[in-house]
This record gives structure tokens, C-alpha cells and sequence, in this order.
């Protein structure tokens, strides 16, 4: 444990499944507090990946598809917006690779009862595991951690994603706040549809303010996809959008905020993307 | 995960992206030292159990379980602890 923390390689037998054996630990480097605060709030994607030639892995604004969030020009995939920063990564060989956190960006690090989220689900009429039928091409799927927990129609499904935020934003029938709830509506050819949630550690959440009751809630990567998050009050689209930003700048590093006046002309001096897209 | 499959083989939904977050988790330092721990605690196990059956099939040393200064020893003589003199030091 000792070399493993001073060396930062890995010496294990079966390498624990993953993906690389050296390099775990880095110096924190005190050249000035903004780097220093800034190795804590670092993410890698992992050594495996500095040496494909590929530049998908890093590419902070891919498909076409999908909702993109505008902010002076520079467009920030929804999916990536709000967790990890899209400007604050070094140039050079790990660039899109080592990651920062946004300034409201947290990872789950302590367990959550979640064995009473299946009564709760079943009494807002979730069809649970054990019914004798279920018709598969009319129900899709509830999962709990991963675990199928039961069955619901798309608009039930959707009636309990509802349900759940208002009972996890309001604190009602013990349901955490870091409750990730992840509905997938059926599309065509897009993700396989579905109602996952999840209780897990290890995920990234960030605070939004959910619109219907004015709470706070806490949203994870996984969910966000489906979401319309504003970004200020002033641009709550009636009827589509189901959170606002608690900040419009929310989305960038520590570091990233640190900069005055991001919300002016200046910001493309500031936002200047890496050359992938 | 078998609809899943064949939704997925007939066109009916996409393939889930890696290299999106929306699939990923931070490995955190405790998870990681936690596999660590587990897997040198393990090794430890199996290299007592191996010494154990050597000693049994041998002959050469009584074992009992139930005395603790003979397990302790064992442990030692392995190198899988440390005495508690070198820890202080």
C-alpha cells in the first residue's frame, strides 16, 4: 500500500480490471494555489487512452444530434455541460483527457438506503417482477442499481420519474436527494428506452433548481441527457424546460470562474476550444 | 439485457456511447485502496493456506488453529505482517 501510494504503480495479479498499472498517483505540485486546487478537482480518463490515435475519447462536442447548449459561439455538448469543464484542460498529449470537475460538480462518496424505493415505486403502480404476465412491447423496463425491479407503460413510467423527483426534491417518503432518476423515452434508433435509477457512489451530481415546486435538486450525467436544464430564469421555455441553472457559470472549473468577466466579450479569449471538433 | 440485445441487432435502438459521461464513473481513491487491500489480503490467505497444507502433508509441524501465538508466527515467517516494532519505527 505504501509504494502503491509513493509510486503510483500497481503490483496485482489480476490488475483489478483495469486498464493501466502505473501512473495512479501524482504530485500536487504547489506552484500557486490555483494549480494546487486544481489537482483536486482533476479527472482523468485513463493512460490507456493518451496513446489511441483516435480523437473521439476527447472530443468535448460530438454528434449532431441532440439538444446543444449555446454559450457565446462556443457550443457545449448537454451531456458533458455542467459536470466536467469544458475549457480547463491542458494542451499537449493528455488535452480532453485530464478532465476538471465544475466548480458545482460533486461525486457521490457515501452510500443510500434504496430498499424502500421499490415499495414506493409499487404503490404509484409500478408492475412488479413477479406478475404473472407482462407485455413486453407495451412496458418498458424499471431498473434499480442495474437490478430489473419492474415494469411500467412509457406514460406511467413517466409519472413515476415525476413522482419521484417531487418526493426526492421535497425530502417526502425518505427518498434521497441523490436519487439519479433516468428516464429514457422510446425513440427510434436512439438509447434503448427504459426507467434507470440510481443509488450508486462513484456518480458526479450537480445542484439545478428544479421548476415545478422551486426546490433544489440534484441532477447526475446519466439523466441530464433527458433534461431541459435553462440556463437563466429569463430563458425558461414554457412547458419544455423542467430546471433552471442555480448559476449561469455553474458549468466551468473552479479555475474557469475564476476569470473576470466571463459573461462579456472577453469570454473568447477565455473559451477558446481545443482544435478536435 | 436480451430485449436489449435484439433491440440492438435489429436497428431498433443505438449502441450505448463509452466515451460519453453519461456512462461513466469516477474511480475514487477509496474504491481503489479497498481493491488493493482486498486482493493483498486474499494473497495473504492463500499463501497461509498453501503453508498450511505443505506443513499438514509434511509433517513436520503440529497445527492448531487455536493457538494464536503459532498463527501469529506463521504470519511472520511469511512476511505477511509487520511486528509492531517496525511499524513504530
Amino acid at each position: 500500500m505504501a509504494t502503491f501510494l509513493a509510486t503510483g504503480n500497481l503490483v496485482s495479479p489480476s490488475g483489478l480490471d483495469l486498464q493501466q498499472a502505473a501512473g495512479f498517483t501524482i504530485v500536487a505540485e504547489k506552484l500557486n494555489w490555483y494549480r494546487y486546487i486544481s489537482h483536486f478537482r482533476c479527472v482523468h480518463r485513463g493512460a490507456f487512452f493518451a496513446e489511441l490515435k483516435t480523437t473521439d475519447v476527447r472530443k468535448l462536442l460530438p454528434e449532431s444530434w441532440g439538444k446543444v447548449l449555446r454559450f457565446c459561439n462556443y457550443r457545449v455538448h448537454k451531456r458533458f455541460a455542467g459536470f466536467i469543464c469544458p475549457v480547463h484542460t491542458p494542451d499537449g498529449t493528455p488535452c480532453g483527457l485530464l478532465n476538471h470537475l465544475s466548480r458545482s460538480c460533486r461525486i457521490v462518496t457515501s452510500p443510500m438506503k434504496s430498499s424502500h424505493i421499490l415499495t414506493v415505486l409499487a404503490s404509484l403502480g409500478m408492475t412488479q417482477t413477479f406478475a404473472p404476465t407482462v407485455d413486453g412491447s407495451k412496458n418498458i423496463c424499471v431498473q434499480l442499481d442495474g437490478k430489473v425491479i419492474g415494469w411500467a407503460t412509457p406514460t406511467l413510467a413517466k409519472h413515476l420519474a415525476t413522482t419521484l423527483r417531487i418526493y426526492k426534491t421535497e425530502g417526502r417518503e425518505d427518498i434521497p436527494l441523490d436519487l439519479e432518476i433516468g428516464l429514457v423515452p422510446i425513440s427510434k434508433r436512439g438509447q434503448y428506452p427504459g426507467l434507470y435509477l440510481f443509488t450508486s457512489r462513484a456518480r458526479m451530481m450537480r445542484p439545478v433548481r428544479y421548476l415545478l415546486n422551486g426546490r433544489d435538486d440534484s441532477v447526475g450525467s446519466f439523466e441530464q441527457v433527458y433534461m431541459d436544464i435553462a440556463i437563466k430564469p429569463e430563458e425558461v421555455d414554457p412547458g419544455v424546460s423542467t430546471h433552471v441553472e442555480v448559476s449561469p457559470t455553474n458549468f466551468l472549473s473552479i479555475l474557469a470562474n475564476l476569470t473576470p468577466f466571463s459573461d462579456f466579450n472577453q469570454v473568447c479569449g477565455i473559451v477558446r476550444p481545443p482544435h478536435l471538433s | 439485457m436480451l430485449r436489449k440485445l435484439f433491440s440492438l441487432v435489429s436497428g431498433q435502438c443505438s449502441a450505448d456511447n463509452p466515451d460519453s459521461p453519461q456512462h461513466q464513473e469516477i474511480l475514487l481513491p477509496g474504491s481503489l485502496y479497498g481493491m488493493i487491500i482486498k486482493e493483498k489480503l486474499e494473497e495473504a490467505l492463500l499463501q497461509m493456506r498453501n503453508q498450511i497444507l505443505t506443513d499438514i502433508r509434511k509433517g513436520v509441524a503440529a497445527v492448531d488453529f487455536f493457538d494464536s501465538l503459532s498463527v501469529s508466527q506463521r504470519f511472520e515467517t511469511l512476511g505477511l505482517i509487520e511486528s509492531p516494532r517496525e511499524i513504530h519505527q
